[in-house]
């Protein structure tokens, strides 16, 4: 506990008095003087309050030594006035205090220099997020503060939307707010944002055994470090059969917070042998025994009461292939159309085939790309076809929306705007991780010119200049990887316009 | 036209709807759909819920006039015959030892500090 | 009034309406006052507002046309109001079929001593919600309590089955009214009536058979008189009212002889008076009416082969309607299709004495609630008051209250049946099998017995069960679902669904709905209708959910439930619900047959001729015969529906509608046509840019780009093989852009780029900025300073008109 803030407004008004000059000379996000308290006459005010909370603090803890207990009430105080960062994130936000972790990271002037509105904001939603049962009245609260913010979306706003999101248990939606803040500038998506995104969608994927997305999390340059982050990346390395061996899990374990906790789930991954990949996300091909009818209806029904992963989807397509294809049950069924007076019994049969068909499409997702498009059953392959063609459909419509709204000029709330925007990447990306670098070009072929323009008119005509550089960057990305030189220059020279 | 999805099509298969085996008569049909309406319409406690391979499932006057409608078109009673081969009971996921379950780490959130425990996924 | 049920029949037709009674044994058609079974439907109202209904008015058509009114049917649900300018009164279509509803209920009162309070009305079958809807609001205002609609050929089935000994089979009824003409394939078995499957044709009638002989009896009098006399002429109005009653007489003449005259004296059309004097040879009648005849045949051919039937495979046809005793109509229909038609039916009543039936199916008695004098323990039952069953279940509930409780209960049949003892379970309810007797009504006594044997008096003490033909719910004539943003229909209910019905589903919003912006929608289309894009089905309703009346801003992908629910009658009601907020919506606006003008119409022709011109010259770029042959089908139909955009600008809104369904179902059929025919076009253009594309990337690409053309060359022919419109023209945009990128590789492109921006730069919107870029650009070519150059024509892109900036929309976008 390093009195930082002193440290750091004396050195600013140490290096302003040297250079002459009260405004930093930093990229445009920081011009917006969201540090104005630094001016010359503030900060010696600021920094006379710092000298004043420590001598408070210091002489209250002497006090309290001394067991004068009367000076707990100032030492408490000056505790969290001047650490008021460390006190929202180490005792606020666990304890699930969403309005007192916002009045208190107002005092943060340290931490939440660039973005004063932004932080409190965070630090409440990410409070709530944390909290067993958090109140819609409380939710709502936050959400009006987070409209009163900055004028321009910031990331500090965007990772608030999606911890709100996830303690109203839209878990989707907070996942793709959170994984978007990727796309912003690592001055406007500072580290502190960073960490509390990452570890939430690491804590997320973990939940749910995603194993690979905590790696990609893990090994992401972007993603501050911090010792629950090493042993979750220990632990997905040995869930995924990768080099990790007992001992440094264990060390790993030991270095990570909440020991006592966290021992019963290292210790299950630990008993199990290195280097085996015994639980693969793709789950594991196999043909059920018994009457193919009944064995294809109960792969079907397991299907539905839990998301399949990509190697049960195929089971279930065999087992369905198997069955429809089966000489017993067509005798069956004609048999029993001859008793009932029905016409067409094969006819049945192309029904529930297209039946299953078009309810295996929702569920084809990239990781079963992994398998090999050519090596899918008939009925998956077709299922996965439709899934992409409606994705393309998706995103068309999606994209078609976006601009027709950019060319209407019709406004919506800059946080619906990073919302609708995000659907639209997220439907992208889905669209992506269904085929290769070749799927990917044909669906940057949608999005390519119309988000340009879109950006254009966010950083023009709205002024969301930290968003616009968002899409810009994005699609600066996209574009590079799929070698297409001339939206990359065009982008990289829209990026180079600043923040 | 777009199908029905095939959840919806087992969830309200007529057969379980009307709790008759797919090997019954027309007039078995008729006369369960007439009982059911009539329990329904009286609130006979008996009558609200019937069961499917998928869960518990509220029984409505309006399923089962669709039953009814479904099962005295042959065409359409043969695709539900089909598709009722399962008893009508709940059935139970099995986890192979291959396929470790997904809910293990259901708690890690709160484990690791990082948020409320999930629930485990149930049925959608 | 009697103690038996009654059960009222109505069926509302466009040019006559008729009414009926069950009693459980028996049917009774209602007589009006003049001693017929039909009644006119026909309006007038006098300048005192003295409305005249029926026969009497129907004979003011010829003296007071302006102020008299028929066929109001075929306008219910378009909202369209109908002029008296004596009474100086508007009055819409249902308000005028509830007149006729009134008078159909006093004659019922005069013959059965009581007011009907429920009913079933009969409708089209192919009427859809909008039209269903205003037969409802009609009965709801000629005073009913509840009534419930049945389908026509439905009910004639019904009626026909009641009255045959042996129904079983597979039958078509051919039901041809004043104004709209349905055929529907019905089967019974085991007592039941199932409706396999209906066609028809919403704005075919007998009505236009007498158009079809005006039209001929005006060419007549206009070559004897030298005039020309068209249908369409509005002065005509008023003198092709007198002239239409004279065909008709002359119509119905021709079915006994082989020649008549149609004689109008001193007819006035327009200007002129003439005298018409026009003969009219069955031969005639049968030249002009056969295509009509045929339309219909037509319609039965194509029901039969939708369901896989062949005509031989129909036991019985059941002849529906006015038109149907038409000597040439019987004869034809032999001919072609070669049934035997149900004998001793009346083709004008089957329809209302059907519905009566109907109504005793669904218990709607329409007597109105007696008060109960009855003493004893109160119980609810729930029975079939009409069953095809032979042992069908009676529930009960003792209604909680004072007073001794049954143990027990039993049933006692009139005839001394005796059911078996239902114990009462702790809730007081029970469940009870009986038996009946076959074809008639059944009347069981209510038998309660205390714990101690001792008899309890129960309340109602008996009820009645008929056994016969029956059909238990009215099916849904066409799907009904719920349009998505990528047009494609989300289904709620399939065709032949029973009524009523509901269904909840969850939608996710696709475009933030900014709180307290009214202009900021959330648009809930509701469609009826066969396919599976969205914008080929008719839109019969609409919620909308407005910025200003949400709680909160809904932003992009929130989730909506919405449920739809559909009543007996086939009214429509959707509900919906922000999970989020659990703010609820249920207005459904917009449930009206859309508008048609004469000009809507009008350009909805032109646009239609327009599409086929382009179609035809398409398809014999091609060669594609077929599809020459289905465009000229589909330009025969275009002279009739100009015939009817004539006759809407003369002011027959009759006419308007049934342009505008042809209309409708024309852009349909050339939606398929333009996706066949686009396919050769769209492979060609694809080909072409598929080897511009492979010239300039081998040229200039990257490897990247080599890679991704020839994976985007690999689709393109996947797509084509497949005949994926869609998919193919994804990898035509795909392929065109890998080929831009190419091009403006090229290190020359930009001297040829520039030659043509200098060669429009007096198109600039800056002419001085442009002239001085031009010298600029002249500057870097000289010095061969590609990138200087590249510089100068994007700042002279900027400068041309739109259209010039179109050929590298998306590069020129950046940020100022």
């Amino acid at each position: 506990m390093f009195p930082i803030g002193a440290v750091f407004i004396l050195v600013r008004v140490i290096a302003n008095a040297a250079s002459g000059s009260s405004t930093p000379a930093r990229a445009p996000a920081t011009s917006r003087g969201s540090y104005s308290f630094l001016s010359d006459s503030g900060a010696f005010v600021t920094l006379v309050l710092q000298v004043f909370l420590w001598a408070a603090f210091t002489t209250s803890t002497t006090a309290l030594l001394a067991q004068s207990w009367g000076a707990v009430l100032i030492a408490v105080p000056s505790f969290v006035a001047l650490f008021p960062w460390y006190t929202t994130r180490r005792i606020l936000v666990p304890l699930g205090l969403a309005k007192t972790a916002y009045q208190v990271c107002r005092l943060s002037r340290v931490t939440w220099r660039e973005d004063k509105p932004g932080g409190p904001a965070l630090a409440a939603a990410w409070a709530l997020a944390r909290s067993k049962n958090p109140s819609a009245a409380d939710i709502a609260w936050v959400e009006a503060k987070l409209d009163q913010g900055s004028p321009a979306l910031q990331a500090s706003g965007i990772v608030a939307m999606g911890l709100l999101a996830a303690a109203k248990g839209e878990l989707t939606e907070a996942r793709r707010l959170l994984e978007s803040i990727g796309a912003f500038d690592e001055r406007i998506a500072t580290r502190p944002i960073r960490r509390i995104a990452s570890s939430w969608l690491l804590g997320d994927a973990a939940a749910e055994g995603r194993w690979e997305q905590v790696l990609q999390i893990t090994l992401s340059k972007r993603t501050p470090w911090s010792r629950t982050m090493w042993l979750l990346d220990a632990i997905a390395r040995r869930e995924l059969g990768k080099p990790m061996s007992t001992l440094g899990l264990w060390v790993f374990w030991l270095m990570a917070p909440r020991r006592l906790r966290t021992f019963r789930f290292v210790a299950l991954v630990a008993r199990r042998p290195e280097m085996q990949q015994h639980a693969h996300a793709l789950g594991s091909i196999r043909v059920f025994p018994g009457a193919p009818l009944e064995a294809a209806l109960y792969r079907h029904c397991s299907a539905l009461t839990q998301p399949p992963r990509p190697a049960e989807l195929v089971n279930v397509a065999l087992a369905w292939e198997r069955a429809l294809d089966d000489r017993s049950v067509h005798h069956r069924l004609e048999a029993r159309a001859a008793v009932i007076g029905a016409s067409n019994a094969a006819s049945a049969i192309d029904e529930v085939r297209a039946l299953v068909e078009a309810e295996l499409a929702p569920m084809v997702t990239g990781d079963l790309a992994q398998l090999g498009k050519s090596a899918l059953p008939r009925l998956v392959s077709q299922a996965f076809d439709a899934r992409r063609d409606e994705l393309h459909r998706e995103l068309e419509d999606r994209a078609s929306r976006l601009d027709a709204r950019r060319e209407a000029g019709r406004e919506v709330p800059s946080t619906e705007e990073w919302r609708e925007l995000q659907i639209t990447i997220a439907i992208y990306r889905d669209l992506c991780a269904l085929g290769g670098i070749g799927e990917r070009s044909l669906a940057f072929s949608v999005i390519r010119d119309r988000l340009v323009n879109y950006g254009a008119w966010l950083f023009n005509a709205r002024t969301e200049k930290p968003v616009a550089n968002a899409v810009f960057r994005f699609l600066h990305s996209e574009a590079v990887v799929l070698g297409d030189e001339e939206s990359a220059a065009l982008n990289r020279k829209n990026i180079d316009c600043g923040l | 036209m777009k199908p029905q999805p095939l959840a919806i099509k087992i969830a309200e298969n007529p057969f379980y709807v009307l709790g008759l085996p797919s090997t019954c008569t027309r007039q078995e049909v008729e006369r369960e759909g007439q009982k059911w309406l009539s329990m329904l319409a009286l609130s006979l406690k008996e009558a609200a819920f019937y069961v499917t391979p998928l869960g518990e499932q509220q029984r409505t006057p309006e399923l089962v006039r669709q039953a009814m409608a479904d099962l005295r078109d042959p065409q359409k009673r043969l695709v539900h015959e089909l598709l009722a081969t399962l008893p009508a009971q709940v059935i139970e996921v099995e986890n192979t030892p291959l396929d470790a379950p997904r809910d293990r780490w259901a708690s890690a959130l709160s484990v690791l500090g990082l948020g409320p425990p999930r629930k485990p996924a149930g049925p959608r | 009034m009697t103690d038996r049920s009654l059960f009222l029949g109505i069926d509302l037709g466009t040019t006559n309406s008729a009414a009926a009674v069950f009693d459980g044994t028996q049917v009774h058609l209602v007589r009006t006052a003049q001693g017929t079974t039909l009644t006119p439907s026909v309006i007038r109202i006098d300048a005192r507002g003295k409305m005249m209904v029926g026969a009497k008015a129907r004979r003011m058509l010829d003296g007071d046309p302006d102020n008299t009114r028929g066929e109001f049917k075929r306008l219910m649900g378009t909202g369209k109001e109908l002029e008296f300018p004596a009474a100086k009164l508007r009055l819409k279509p249902e308000a005028l079929s509830a007149e006729v509803l009134k008078s159909l209920r006093a004659d019922v009162e005069e013959q059965f001593g009581f007011a009907p309070a429920r009913a079933v009305i009969s409708v089209p079958a192919l009427f859809e919600l909008p039209q269903a809807s205003a037969t409802s609001e009609a009965a709801r205002l000629a005073g009913f309590e509840r009534v419930e609609l049945i389908q026509e050929p439905i009910a004639s089935a019904l009626s026909a089955g009641w009255t045959t000994e042996n129904a079983a089979g597979t039958w078509m009824v051919y039901d041809f009214g004043g104004g709209t003409f349905d055929a529907s394939l019905l089967e019974t078995r085991d007592g039941l009536l199932r409706v396999i499957g209906h066609d028809g044709d919403n704005f075919l009638g007998g009505r236009d058979f007498d158009q079809t002989l005006v039209d001929h009896v005006l060419r007549e009098v206009s070559k004897a008189q030298g005039g020309s006399f068209l249908r369409a002429d509005p002065a005509l109005t008023a003198g092709l009212r007198k002239l239409k009653l004279a065909v008709e007489d002359a119509k119905i003449e021709l079915t006994r002889a082989t020649s008549t005259s149609v004689v109008v004296p001193n007819l006035t059309l327009g200007s002129e008076v003439v005298d018409v004097d026009v003969t009219l040879t069955s031969d005639d009648v049968n030249r002009l009416c056969l295509p009509l005849v045929d339309r219909s045949v037509a319609v039965c051919l194509r029901l039969l082969a939708t369901h896989g039937l062949e005509p031989a495979q129909v036991s019985r046809m059941v002849l529906v309607g006015g038109p149907t005793v038409m000597p040439l109509l019987r004869s034809r229909l032999k001919e072609v299709l070669g049934v035997s038609f149900s004998d001793g039916l009346d083709p004008m009543t089957i329809v209302a004495q059907g519905a009566a039936l109907y109504a005793a199916s669904a218990n709607l008695d329409a007597r109105p609630a007696a008060k109960q004098e009855e003493r004893g323990r109160r119980v609810w039952l729930q029975y079939p008051a009409m069953t095809s069953d032979l042992s069908p279940h009676v529930v009960g509930r003792l209604v909680e209250e004072e007073g001794a409780k049954p143990a027990s209960i039993s049933f006692v049949r009139d005839d001394g049946w005796k059911s078996a003892e239902a114990q009462l379970t702790p809730e007081g309810t029970f469940v009870l099998a009986v038996d009946v007797v076959p074809k008639k009504p059944n009347v069981f006594r209510l038998v309660g017995k205390g714990a101690d044997g001792t008899a309890v008096a129960l309340k109602p003490s008996q009820f009645t069960i008929v056994q016969g033909l029956t059909l238990s719910d009215p099916p849904l004539s066409r799907t009904i679902g719920v349009a998505l943003a990528n047009d494609i229909v989300r289904i709620y209910f399939e065709r032949g669904a029973p009524l009523p019905t509901k269904r909840t589903f969850r939608h996710e919003t696709v475009e933030t709905i900014i709180k307290g912006q009214a202009d900021s929608l959330l648009r809930i289309p509701i469609v009826q209708g066969e396919f599976e894009t969205a914008h080929l089905c008719r839109l019969v309703g609409s919620l909308v959910i407005r910025g200003d009346q949400v709680k909160q801003t809904l932003p992009a992908n929130t989730a909506v439930e919405l449920t739809l629910e559909l009543d007996r009658g086939g009214r429509l009601s959707a509900r919906a619900m922000v999970m989020s907020t659990g703010q609820v919506f249920e207005e459904v606006a917009q449930l009206l047959v859309p508008d048609a003008t004469p000009e809507s119409l009008e350009s909805g022709l032109q646009i239609i001729r327009n599409r086929l011109a382009g179609l035809r010259t398409a398809a014999f770029r091609h060669g594609l015969t077929r599809q020459i042959e289905k465009l000229g089908s589909v330009e025969q139909g275009l002279g009739e529906i100009e015939q009817d955009i004539a006759a809407a600008r003369g002011g027959d809104s009759d006419a308007a509608q049934k342009a505008k369904r042809a209309l409708v179902d024309i852009d349909a059929a050339l939606e398929q046509l333009e996706a066949e025919s686009k396919f050769p076009e769209l492979e060609e253009t694809a080909m072409n840019a598929v080897a511009t594309a492979s010239s300039l990337v081998t040229q200039f690409g990257n490897p990247q780009e080599q890679r991704l053309l020839d994976e985007a060359i690999a689709g393109v022919e996947k797509a084509r093989k497949a005949r994926q419109v869609l998919e193919l023209q994804r990898r035509l945009r795909q392929v065109r852009q890998l080929a831009t990128a190419a091009y403006y590789k090229d290190p020359e492109v930009w001297r040829y780029e520039f030659d043509r921006a200098a060669s429009e730069v007096h198109q600039s919107r800056d002419l001085p900025k442009a002239e001085k870029l031009v010298t600029e650009g002249r500057a870097a070519l000289d010095r061969d300073d590609m990138a200087a150059l590249q510089r100068v024509t994007r700042s002279l892109w900027k400068l041309m008109p739109p259209d010039a900036q179109d050929r590298q929309l998306g590069f020129d976008s950046g940020v100022s």
